[in-house]
């Protein structure tokens, strides 16, 4: 039996103790006397959340699949064990050797949202990792970074050794490999650093330099370093259906948030939503074959027993081969009594029938994220969708039996009014009248329409054409909900739509850290300092603490957030080259303030610059 | 490729021709701070994973037609434990024991699978007693105080236990120091007892009428010989469950 970190004491006085003790069906136990590079994997955050992560899993997989690697997992201890881990000097451990953290030879750390940047200093502290990359020596792990928050990397470079920009599928055994290269050879680590930052796609904060105008932009981003590149260009996957996909995903023992077979069904997105920073990153779009998707799918159900799956893609509906993949599913899901969730699919002919195969109309609701109420403010965001589109598609989902609608929108998107903002009520109402006009009264069985309009407030991202937008301020935020609020309110149909909008302290703090620079460091680890942690949780989130420390570090927050940019400023991100260029994003930009549509790569090609990956549907398009 | 055993057609065959089986496993180390929730939903996996062609539910999110005779609480170990389930045809139970043991993790393990007589009660409903070992989780034996007072304890006439009232309580009646603890003998509950240096073990009544709990008489022990016991200090293992059978205590697997 595996000896545990944790005492059979602690494990019962801590809530799920089962976060901790590994040992789940498909996690990988080595000989460790075999293996010469111990890996680390971190999501920081619970583990029910880092668990349902697909890009976690399949890098686990990968790396797990060389001989001489065994790549482990770790998740941020909860609240309850957090406190006991350091009253009694428990440092931080792996869940397969139930090993210290510290003793690994990296630890990868992926970063999915800002709001989980005090819990990468929290997995740090626990383990006893100096919190600072230039206070390490070889008896700390190599601490990289990964995923969409790498590629503004700049508030948390203190922090890290190295990011890796880009998909984890192409780099790793070459980093490794030299790794192992340096300690043979007796090297220090700054110099694997040197080197490991010319392995192209890996970033080294340390190697570099910036300097700031008088305003507090960046003036110039160097490195400090000979033979460093000066931009980083992110790693793609060139032969996604050829790439490593998880074989044997890890069936956790507790209920995680995606508790089911993942099946990624193609990476990027032809859309250009201009607020969308996912569907930029992961240009260019590029389809997984079918039929090895259709074996994929038997042999992750085969070797998980799981019962659902769900398919995983920025927009399903866009896989040219959906229908063929999803008839078959539903063969084979019916035969082994496994459910299927299809999220992300346009509402049409095609994806009404095949989800009132797979789920109970009477339980079940339909998802649409026109995310702005107005045509103006749609075209604005390139959403590429009308109020057309909308109603039928609600009128198909009516007519199919379905009674419930959830609305996703946004609130605080560049250039909007408040007409633009009333008619996301004015939708709302437009969608329960369809209803009444579609279901005539002695078909109304499941009960009359029931709508959840819910407003996020826009936080612009880095890599988007909104980049910059300045974002609104707090009481804005508050006033736009009040607004929407009241026109909710005066409609006629108002006891069918239920309204419900986000937290506004939580976006302040998302758009500080989402287009932050290296100055952000200090406030981070000050906000860590004074207990901010699990940031991400509205019952552990502390805004007064946040506030305070950004204070005290003279940080002032209108800098990052509300302040216009201007057109040629440098963006503390600029030396990662994704694929997409300024010069494209800026000329999107300035569209988006005509309300110019931009056709999707699938109708044109817009030279967005993502072709120079030579792959995908900007080859495949001819 | 394999196409799962459960096929529609098979699925809606009249629910008599399906087949009872009890499997009965047990669980040890880490695994056991899996709660009884969880542990139910890793079976249903595994018996996904084994192919076995169990019986679903009807509707749109089919069940296994599974249940478990007893919940076991997190942290508890188990030596024999049972759940029951209906599958489309008779088994091979020796090849149905194989196949879930390829497919469960460590510190698991299915110990015996066996066909139900038609009409046998569920799991559930027969549970009448229940075997348990208590042991310190630091390994040393119980000090020679405990010891001599499980002798007087276990060797008295009666087992009296003092408990919260919940119903006063739940009514707002509880009045401290009047009505707030009822006290109760279970000794005709207790069918055996016996404490060593190495272990408490004994045999009490699992029926959900008379349910005794092991810590109890074990906390019973420690206030004769005047210590505190800390249950967080105390290993429980199930041994085993029983269900009535012309006045004997039989195991669930034997049927
Ligand atoms: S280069 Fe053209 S086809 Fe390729 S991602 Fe950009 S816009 Fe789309």
């Amino acid at each position: 039996m595996r000896r545990q970190a944790l005492s059979d004491r602690i494990l019962m006085q801590v809530d799920k103790p089962a976060r901790y003790t590994g040992g789940e069906y498909n996690s990988v136990v080595k000989d460790k006397s075999r293996i010469a590079v111990r890996f680390v994997m971190c999501f920081p955050d619970v583990y029910e959340i880092g668990m349902s992560h697909l890009g976690m899993q399949i890098l686990y997989g990968m790396l797990n699949t060389y001989d001489d690697v065994w790549c482990e997992r770790v998740f941020s201890p909860w609240t309850d064990l957090d406190r006991i881990m350091r009253d009694e000097n428990i440092p931080l451990f792996a869940l397969e050797s139930q090993e210290p953290v510290k003793d690994m030879d990296f630890l990868g750390i992926t970063l999915q949202y800002e709001m989980c940047y005090t819990n990468i200093l929290q997995i740090l502290d626990l383990a006893g990792i100096p919190f600072m990359a230039a206070d390490r020596t070889w008896d700390d792990p190599i601490v990289i970074g990964g995923g969409p928050c790498s590629y503004n990397p700049e508030p948390i470079s203190d922090f890290f050794d190295m990011f890796y920009i880009g998909e984890g599928e192409t780099k790793y055994r070459e980093l490794i490999d030299l790794y192992k290269a340096c300690k043979e050879a007796g090297e220090d680590r700054h110099s694997f650093l040197v080197k490991a930052a010319g392995l192209g796609g890996i970033y080294v904060p340390m190697l570099y330099d910036v300097a700031y105008n008088e305003d507090g932009t960046i003036s110039s981003f160097k490195p400090n370093t000979e033979n460093v590149p000066s931009v980083i260009k992110k790693e793609i996957v060139k032969d996604i259906s050829g790439a490593y996909y998880i074989e044997k995903p890890i069936v956790p023992f507790i209920k995680v948030t995606q508790d089911r077979v993942v099946l990624e069904i193609q990476r990027g997105c032809i859309r250009g939503c201009r607020f969308c920073q996912a569907g930029q990153l992961y240009r260019p779009v590029r389809e997984r074959d079918v039929e090895s998707l259709k074996k994929k799918a038997l042999e992750l159900l085969n070797n998980t027993g799981q019962e659902e799956i769900s398919l995983s893609s920025l927009s399903s509906s866009d896989y040219s081969k959906l229908e063929e993949l999803v008839d078959f599913l539903i063969d084979e899901c019916n035969d082994r009594s496994v459910n299927i969730s299809l999220p992300s699919l346009r509402i049409d002919n095609f994806s009404v029938d095949a989800m009132s195969k797979v789920q109970d109309v009477k339980k079940s609701s339909i998802t649409f994220a026109p995310e702005a109420g107005s045509q103006h403010m749609r075209d604005v965001i390139n959403k590429g969708i009308t109020e057309e589109h909308i109603l039928k598609g609600a009128r198909l989902a009516f007519e199919a039996g379905w009674t419930r609608i959830k609305l996703y929108f946004m609130l605080g998107l560049p250039g909007e009014s408040n007409e633009d903002i009333e008619e996301i009520a004015v939708l709302s109402d437009k969608i329960a009248r369809e209803f009444f006009d579609a279901v005539p009264k002695e078909k109304r069985i499941n009960g009359p329409v029931q709508i959840v309009t819910s407003a996020s407030f826009f936080v612009p991202k880095p890599f988007t054409p909104f980049q910059w937008a300045p974002q609104d301020t707090k009481d804005s935020f508050r006033e736009k909900a009040y607004i929407l609020r009241q026109a909710v309110m005066a409609q006629l149909n108002q006891k069918r739509i239920k309204f419900n909008w986000h937290e506004t302290d939580v976006s302040v703090l998302e758009g500080i850290l989402a287009r932050g620079d290296r100055k952000l460091n200090a406030a981070i680890l000050r906000a860590y300092k004074k207990g901010c942690m699990y940031d991400a949780w509205s019952d552990t989130y502390r805004d007064d603490l946040w506030m305070e420390s950004f204070d005290e570090c003279g940080i002032d927050i209108s800098f990052y957030t509300t302040r216009a940019r201007g057109l040629d400023e440098i963006f503390p991100w600029d030396f990662i080259f994704c694929g997409v260029n300024k010069e494209y994003l800026k000329s999107e930009w300035l569209r988006s303030k005509e309300a110019v549509v931009t056709p999707n790569c699938a109708v044109k090609c817009n030279g967005c610059g993502a072709a120079a990956y030579g792959v995908g549907i900007c080859t495949e398009r001819g | 490729m394999v196409s799962g055993y459960a096929l529609k057609e098979v699925k809606s065959l009249n629910r008599d021709n399906r087949i009872k089986v009890r499997i009965k496993f047990s669980k040890h180390g880490p695994v056991k701070f899996v709660g009884h929730l969880d542990f139910m939903r890793f079976f249903q996996k595994a018996i996904r994973r084994a192919k076995i062609d169990i019986a679903y539910s009807e509707g749109f999110s089919p069940h296994q037609i599974m249940s478990f005779a007893t919940a076991l609480g997190v942290g508890v170990e188990t030596d024999g434990d049972y759940l029951d389930i209906e599958v489309m045809s008779t088994p091979d139970c020796v090849r149905m024991k194989d196949e879930l043991n390829a497919v469960v993790v460590d510190g698991v393990r299915i110990e015996n699978v066996t066909v139900l007589p038609d009409g046998t009660p569920n799991a559930m409903s027969s549970v009448a007693a229940a075997g348990y070992k208590l042991y310190r989780r630091d390994g040393l034996d119980f000090n020679d105080e405990v010891i001599e007072a499980a002798d007087r304890v276990l060797n008295s006439d009666t087992l009296i236990i003092r408990k919260e009232n919940k119903k006063a309580k739940k009514k707002g009646r509880a009045i401290e120091g009047v009505n707030d603890v009822i006290t109760m003998d279970i000794k005709a509950h207790v069918y055996e007892a016996e404490l060593t240096g190495k272990a408490f073990t004994c045999l009490v009544d699992a029926s959900s009428a008379g349910n005794v709990r092991p810590m109890t008489i074990l906390e019973l022990i420690y206030a004769e010989a005047g210590l505190e016991l800390d249950p967080l200090d105390i290993q429980i293992v199930r041994c085993d469950l029983y269900r009535e059978e012309n006045g004997r205590l039989v195991t669930l697997d034997h049927v």
